[in-house]
C-alpha cells in the first residue's frame, strides 16, 4: 500500500494493536484531506460494536472474530465494505474511504467517510426564470441525484452508476424512467455510454462528445441544463439524464431540435403567454441565423425589395462607408464575438465596464469613424440579442457558427445564396440523428400532436392526455414534451 | 474558353472527389456503369467546350419526333 | 450521416403525398400558365382539368401495375412481363426523356434567374448549386427526401397562396370570358401542353412507388389521386388568377406567376415581393428535379443490377448538368422543344411502354383465369 500511495503526505497511516495482549495488528489508511470525521475512530468503533453485539471485552477480540463478524455482516453502526484486492483498496482510499487492513486477513474493511466542502445549492446561473423553482445543481453527485429523486418519487426511476476511465475515474450516473423511456433508445444509449471507460471525464460535455452521433455537425444533439426541474420534466418524457461527479451540468439525451427552442419557463406561464413567447423564440431563431445575410443580400442584390423610405435611410447611412456590405457585416460581427468572449472571461469588477466600453466604443466610435453604418450596428445587435433568447446555449453557438457561411453565400449569390444555404441547413438537420432518433421528425397530419408542443404551448390537460395515451403502449412520447 | 474549362474542372472534381472513397469499394460492375456514365460526361464536356454543336440528345429527338409533333400542333392551332 | 439503410426504405402515405405533390407542381409554376394561356387562350384552365383527368387515369395504371406485381420494382416487373432486352429498350427510351427533364428543369431555373432576378450571374452557377443540393438530397435516400419535401411543399404553398391572396384587389373577373373565342381547338392544344407538363410525367413516379409499403397501396391510391387533384387545383387557380389579373397581357408574359407577384402593392410596404415568388419556383423545381434524378438513378441501377443506387448519384448529376449546359442550341430551339415536342415525347416514351406493360399484365391475368382462381 505504501508503495502505491507513497509521496502523498496527506495519507494517514495509523497502526493499531488489539486483541489479547495487543498482539494483533491492523493498519488504517485514509487521506487526511478528504476524510471528514477524523474524530470518529473507525477502528475503535469496529471493536466497540463487536463488543456490544457479539463478543467479549476488547482484549478478547481476535482476528478470527472480526473476520467472522464482518463476513457474516453483523449489525454494525457504520456501513462497511469488504474489498479483496490491492487495487480496489487503493481505489477506495482514493475515493475518500478509510481502509483498514488486518494482519492475517486477506480482505480490507472500507468505511465511506468522504467529506469535501461543496457549493451550496443556489440559483441557476445560466437559466434564470421569472417564475418557477430556482434550485440548481451543484458539483456533488449525491446532492444532485437527491435533487432529482426528491422531485420524482417514482419507483420507475432507475439509476445506473458507472466509473469513467483514465486517472480521474469520475463517477457517472444516468437515470431514466423505466416503462416510459423507449427501449431501443435505452439500448442504444447503453451501448454508447461504455465509451466513458476509455477517457478522463472531466465534465458532462466530455460524455456528450463521446456518445453523440455526429462529431462535425454544428448542432447540439443533447441538451444541457443545471435545473433539476427541467431534468425531471425530461425524465417524465422518456429522456435519459446523465450526471457526473464534479460537474453541475446535466445532460439530457436525446435532444431533438424542437426542444432546443423550448424553455422550462413555458410551463410556468399560462398557455397564451407561453405560446406567444414561443413564437417569438422561433422568429428569434431565424433572425439569429439569417439577419446579417438578409441585410447583405437585400442591400447588395435586391434593393428593390426594401420599402423606399427605409431604402433611402439605409443608403444615406451607408454613404461614405468604404467597405462593401459583406465586409462591414463581417467586421461588426467579429467585434461582437470579441465582446462576447471578453465579457465572459473578465473578472467581475471589470465586467460592467466591458458592456459600457463595448456599447460606446464599438458602436458609437465605429459609426463616427466611418467603419460601420448605424444600420449595421443595429443588425448585429439584433442578431446577438436574438441568439441570446434561445434557451439552449449550445444551440446559440451553433447559430453563431452557421451565420458566417450564410453571410458568405448571401454576398456571392444574394437571395439565391440564402435559399441554397437554408436548404443545405435543412437537409443537414433532417438527416441528423440523435441517439438513433431523427433530429426533426416529419409533420404528421394524423393528429395535432406535433402542433401541441411546437407552435403552441397547449394547456397541461391536453398534454397529459396525450402522454397517457402513449404510456399505455409503453412507448416514449414523440419528439416533444 | 478558360472560364468553361475552370467550370468543368470544378464540377468534375467535386463529383469525383466526394465519391473517391466509394469508388475504391465498388464492385467491378458498378465501376463499369460509373465509367460508362463518365464517358457520356466526357462527350458532353467536349460539346460544351467546343463552340459548334455536336450531335446530342436533341438531334436524336429531332430526327424522330419533331415532324409529327409539329403536325399535331399545327392541326390544333389551325 | 450517410449510413447505409438496412433493408429497403419505406415511405408512409403522408410522405408519398408530399413527394408526389412536389414532383408534380415542380417546375410547372414557372413555365405555365404563360405559354398555356398563349396556346389555349381563356380556356386554359379547362384544358388543365382535362389533362388532369388523363393524369389520374395514368396514375391508376401505374398503381394497378404496382399492385399486381407487389414487391417488385418497375424494372423488376417489366422484366417479368416482356423479358430482359425489351426492358432495356423501355428503360433507354424513358431515360432519354428523363434526362431531358432533369436537364431542362434546372435549365429553366437558371433561365428564370437570369432573365428576371440576377442577369449578370452566369447560368452554371445557379445550375451547379442546385445540382449540388439535389445530389446531397439523393445521397440521403428517398425517405430523407420525402421528409424534407414535407417542409418545402408547405413553404411553397404558403408563399403561393400569399401572392394570390394579396392580389385579390387587382382581379378582373371579366377577363375570363369569353371562354372559347376561337372554338375548341385551343382547348385541345392546351390539353396537349398540360399533358406534357406535368400530368403525363406522372408515369415516372412509378419508379418511386415500390418504396411504399405493400399493404398501403389502396389507401395510397386515394391519397395520390387527391394529391393530383390538389395539384390541378393549384394550377387552375394560378391560371385563372393570371388571366384575371393580367387580362390580354397574360399570354405575353413568360413567367406569369412572377409577374403577378410584381403587381402586389399593399400600402407602401409590401411591394416588389417577387423575389419570394421566385424562391418558391426555385424550390418547386428543385423538388421535381430531385425526384426525376432519383428516377434516373433507380432506372440505371436496376437495369444493371447494382445494389446501391446511391453511388451513381454524382455521375448522373454531373451528366445532367452538362446536358443542361449543352443541350439547347438557342432559346428558340429550346422553347420549341418544350412546347411542341415534349408532350409527344412524353406520350411515346412514358405512356406507351407503361400501357403496354399494363396490357401484358391483363393478358397474362386473363390467360391464367380459366385454369386458376384469379387473385
Amino acid at each position: 500500500m505504501e508503495q502505491i500511495l507513497g509521496d502523498c503526505h496527506d495519507l494517514s497511516i495509523l497502526p493499531w494493536q488489539y486483541g489479547p495482549d495487543m498482539s494483533r495488528s491492523a493498519v488504517s489508511y485514509y487521506f487526511d484531506t478528504i476524510v471528514m470525521n477524523k474524530q470518529v475512530n473507525y477502528m475503535k468503533s469496529v471493536l466497540q460494536d463487536m463488543v456490544i453485539h457479539e463478543v467479549g471485552p476488547g482484549t478478547e477480540v481476535t482476528t478470527e472474530s472480526i473476520i467472522h463478524f464482518f463476513e457474516q455482516k453483523g449489525v454494525n453502526a457504520q456501513s462497511a465494505e469488504l474489498v479483496n484486492n490491492l487495487d480496489a483498496a487503493v481505489n477506495r482510499v482514493l475515493d475518500g474511504y478509510v481502509v483498514i487492513l488486518y494482519d492475517g486477513w486477506n480482505k480490507a474493511l472500507c468505511f465511506p467517510a468522504t467529506g469535501v466542502e461543496t457549493r451550496q445549492i443556489s440559483e441557476p446561473v445560466n437559466e434564470a426564470v421569472v417564475q418557477g423553482p430556482r434550485e440548481s445543481t451543484v458539483e456533488n453527485l449525491q446532492k444532485n441525484i437527491a435533487l432529482l429523486r426528491i422531485r420524482l418519487k417514482s419507483s420507475k426511476l432507475k439509476l445506473v452508476m458507472l466509473e469513467g476511465g483514465g486517472e480521474t475515474r469520475t463517477t457517472i450516473a444516468y437515470l431514466y424512467l423505466k416503462g416510459v423511456v423507449n427501449e431501443e433508445l435505452l439500448a442504444e444509449f447503453k451501448s454508447r455510454i461504455g465509451r466513458v471507460k476509455e477517457l478522463d471525464i472531466m465534465e458532462t460535455s466530455y460524455i456528450e462528445e463521446l456518445i453523440q452521433d455526429s462529431l462535425y455537425s454544428p448542432f447540439p444533439q443533447y441538451r444541457i441544463t443545471e435545473r433539476p426541474d427541467v431534468a425531471v420534466a425530461s425524465l417524465i418524457d422518456g429522456k435519459i439524464v446523465v450526471l457526473a461527479q464534479g460537474s453541475g451540468s446535466m445532460l439530457i439525451c436525446p435532444g431533438l431540435f424542437v426542444e432546443m427552442l423550448q424553455a422550462s419557463e413555458d410551463y410556468y406561464q399560462r398557455t397564451l403567454g407561453a405560446t406567444m413567447i414561443r413564437w417569438v423564440r422561433i422568429v428569434a431563431f431565424f433572425l439569429a441565423l439569417t439577419l446579417p445575410s438578409i441585410y447583405i443580400a437585400l442591400t447588395t442584390f435586391h434593393p428593390e425589395m426594401i420599402p423606399t423610405v427605409l431604402l433611402l435611410a439605409i443608403l444615406d447611412a451607408r454613404e461614405g462607408i468604404p467597405f462593401p456590405a459583406f465586409v462591414e457585416a463581417l467586421i461588426m460581427e467579429f467585434f461582437f464575438e470579441l465582446l462576447r468572449e471578453a465579457g465572459i472571461r473578465l473578472p467581475r469588477p471589470v465586467g460592467s465596464a466591458v458592456s459600457i466600453v463595448g456599447a460606446l466604443v464599438i458602436g458609437e466610435a465605429a459609426i463616427n469613424a466611418g467603419i460601420a453604418s448605424p444600420i449595421m450596428v443595429v443588425m448585429v445587435a439584433l442578431t446577438g440579442i436574438a441568439s441570446f433568447s434561445i434557451p439552449q446555449y449550445n444551440m446559440a453557438i451553433a447559430l453563431r457558427i452557421i451565420r458566417f457561411p450564410m453571410m458568405v453565400m448571401a454576398s456571392f449569390m444574394g437571395g439565391f445564396g440564402i435559399l441554397i444555404g437554408l436548404l443545405v441547413i435543412l437537409w443537414h438537420m433532417m438527416t441528423l440523428r440523435t441517439l438513433g432518433q431523427n433530429y426533426i421528425s416529419t409533420i404528421h397530419w394524423s393528429g395535432p400532436q406535433q402542433l401541441l408542443n411546437v407552435f403552441i404551448r397547449a394547456p397541461i390537460q391536453y398534454l397529459n392526455r396525450a402522454s397517457q395515451r402513449k404510456q399505455g403502449t409503453g412507448q416514449a412520447p414523440q419528439s416533444n414534451e | 474558353m478558360i472560364e468553361k474549362l475552370l467550370v468543368l474542372m470544378t464540377i468534375c472534381s467535386i463529383a469525383l472527389l466526394t465519391d473517391l472513397r466509394k469508388l475504391m469499394e465498388m464492385t467491378s460492375r458498378s465501376k463499369l456503369v460509373y465509367a460508362g456514365i463518365m464517358l457520356l460526361v466526357l462527350y458532353a464536356s467536349i460539346d460544351y467546350l467546343l463552340v459548334q454543336e455536336l450531335p446530342d440528345l436533341h438531334t436524336l429527338v429531332d430526327l424522330v419526333l419533331i415532324a409529327p409533333a409539329r403536325a399535331i400542333v399545327q392541326a390544333l392551332k389551325g | 450521416m450517410m449510413t447505409m439503410m438496412k433493408g429497403k426504405e419505406t415511405i408512409n402515405n403522408m410522405q408519398m403525398v408530399f413527394l408526389f405533390f412536389g414532383y408534380l407542381i415542380g417546375s410547372v409554376l414557372i413555365i405555365i400558365p404563360g405559354p398555356l394561356v398563349t396556346m389555349a387562350k381563356n380556356a386554359a384552365w379547362i384544358s388543365i382539368l382535362i389533362a388532369m383527368a388523363i393524369g389520374i387515369l395514368l396514375l391508376q395504371v401505374i398503381i394497378f401495375l404496382q399492385r399486381k406485381h407487389a414487391g417488385l420494382t418497375f424494372i423488376g416487373y417489366s422484366r417479368k412481363l416482356v423479358g430482359y432486352w425489351p426492358t432495356v429498350a423501355i428503360a433507354g427510351l424513358m431515360l432519354t426523356m428523363a434526362f431531358h427533364m432533369a436537364a431542362g428543369i434546372f435549365l429553366d431555373v437558371a433561365g428564370f434567374m437570369n432573365s428576371m432576378m440576377m442577369p449578370e450571374t452566369p447560368s452554371y452557377v445557379f445550375m451547379g448549386l442546385m445540382y449540388i443540393v439535389a445530389a446531397l438530397l439523393l445521397r440521403s435516400g428517398i425517405e430523407a427526401i420525402a421528409r424534407i419535401f414535407s417542409i418545402l411543399v408547405i413553404i411553397m404553398l404558403l408563399f403561393w397562396l400569399v401572392v394570390l391572396v394579396l392580389l385579390i384587389p387587382s382581379y378582373h373577373p371579366e377577363f375570363l370570358r369569353p371562354i372559347f373565342p376561337d372554338g375548341y381547338k385551343p382547348l385541345l392544344l392546351g390539353t396537349y401542353l398540360s399533358f406534357g407538363i406535368p400530368f403525363g410525367e406522372v408515369i415516372l413516379f412509378a419508379l418511386v412507388l415500390p418504396y411504399a409499403g405493400i399493404k398501403q397501396l389502396k389507401g395510397l391510391n386515394k391519397a395520390l389521386v387527391w394529391t393530383m387533384i390538389g395539384c390541378g387545383v393549384v394550377l387552375m387557380l394560378s391560371t385563372v388568377c393570371t388571366i384575371m389579373a393580367l387580362g390580354p397581357f397574360a399570354a405575353e408574359k413568360k413567367y406569369s406567376l412572377f409577374t403577378l407577384a410584381q403587381l402586389v402593392e399593399i400600402g407602401d410596404i409590401i411591394e416588389r415581393i417577387e423575389s419570394i415568388s421566385g424562391m418558391t419556383m426555385i424550390l418547386g423545381s428543385l423538388m421535381k428535379g430531385t425526384v426525376t434524378l432519383f428516377a434516373i438513378q433507380t432506372l440505371i441501377a436496376e437495369v444493371f443490377d447494382i445494389k446501391d443506387s446511391r453511388m451513381l448519384t454524382n455521375p448522373i448529376c454531373l451528366l445532367a448538368m452538362l446536358l443542361a449546359m449543352t443541350l439547347p442550341a438557342t432559346m428558340q430551339e429550346w422553347e420549341e422543344m418544350v412546347f411542341v415536342v415534349h408532350p409527344l415525347w412524353v406520350g411515346v416514351v412514358y405512356m406507351i411502354p407503361v400501357l403496354l406493360l399494363a396490357a401484358v399484365t391483363l393478358l397474362k391475368g386473363w390467360l391464367k383465369a380459366p385454369g386458376q382462381q384469379r387473385e
